[in-house]
């Protein structure tokens, strides 16, 4: 017990390796913190479906309905943000993803097609894919 | 030096132990479903220290399948990717014991099984579920392992410098 006590002390058991390993982690996980509280919010959005590419204004609020090989998929863009609001795809995960809006952050749901990006307002559709 | 019978108890204990704790880990109620602080790494870890990289290999298969058996999650999802990271966990701690013995201690060991975990797990749920936004998780993942690890590894500490 006296020596689990004194091993309370625990910092005396660290190497130098330890503490490096240490502070490099700390130092990435203060960085991927950063970028993503650096992240800008988006201005619009662009959402691709099976052979088509639509682009909205984030201020505007909106429900489309997209029509995929699963079937029909809800997309709604409101305060928060973006969202998949119902999808006819079998594990929902587009919905669970919830509201997205920095930019940069995406929703892609495999099964029924569709790829939603946020983007600022300068950046151009990278691609039109048909 | 112990004789191989004393070495091949003391493993069969370990491996019994890791069942245990990954068993009795699986009931605690968590927040999230990959928040674990890893207790059954802690045997794979003292046979690690005591008695090397396939010594810790055994214990981490034997407390995989037979913890799968027992806690019913052989064989879904959920099991293989804790498998597949248990694997790159066990390699990375090895590879730190062997390569960096006098560089780390049984806490550096931890983190860096526990952080290997994490980011395994991340890596192989993403592809099986595909969803790019998932790594929005990796400061986090980062986070819970720094922090398991030192936990798990200042355990292993201890019970090594008693059990010799």
């Amino acid at each position: 017990m006296n020596r689990a006590f004194k091993d309370l002390q625990w910092l005396s058991i660290l190497t130098k390796g330890d503490r490096v390993l240490i502070a490099v982690i700390a130092l990435a996980m203060g960085g991927l913190y950063g970028v993503e509280l650096g992240k800008e919010e988006g201005a619009r959005v662009v959402i691709r479906s099976e052979g088509d590419t639509q682009i909205f204004d984030m201020a505007d609020y909106a429900i489309r309905s997209l029509q995929g090989p699963k079937g029909v998929s809800e997309v709604e863009i409101g305060s928060p943000g973006i969202r998949m609001r119902t999808s006819s795809c079998r594990f929902q995960r587009c919905v669970h993803r919830g509201w997205i809006r920095r930019q940069g952050d995406m929703i892609v749901c495999i099964p029924n097609r569709i790829v939603m990006t946020v983007q600022g307002k300068s950046a151009a559709v990278d691609a039109v894919s048909r | 030096m112990e004789s191989s019978t004393r070495r091949l108890t003391r493993i069969g204990l370990l491996a019994a132990a890791a069942v245990v704790l990954f068993v009795f880990e699986g009931l605690a109620p968590r927040p999230l479903p990959w928040m674990k602080l890893g207790l059954g790494n802690l045997p794979v870890m003292l046979a690690l220290m005591g008695y090397g990289p396939l010594a810790a290999l055994a214990v981490s298969v034997l407390k995989l399948f037979i913890g799968g058996l027992l806690s019913g999650s052989l064989a879904n999802p959920a099991f293989f990717i804790g498998a597949g990271a248990g694997m790159c966990s066990w390699l990375i701690m090895s590879a730190a014991r062997v390569l960096g013995r006098s560089i780390f201690s049984a806490v550096g060991l931890g983190i860096w099984g526990a952080v290997t975990h994490q980011l395994a797990q991340l890596a192989l749920a993403y592809i099986y579920i595909g969803q790019w936004g998932m790594w929005t998780l990796l400061p986090v993942a980062l986070l819970g392992g720094l922090i398991s690890g030192i936990l798990i590894g200042l355990l292993a500490h201890w019970v090594h410098d008693r059990s010799v």
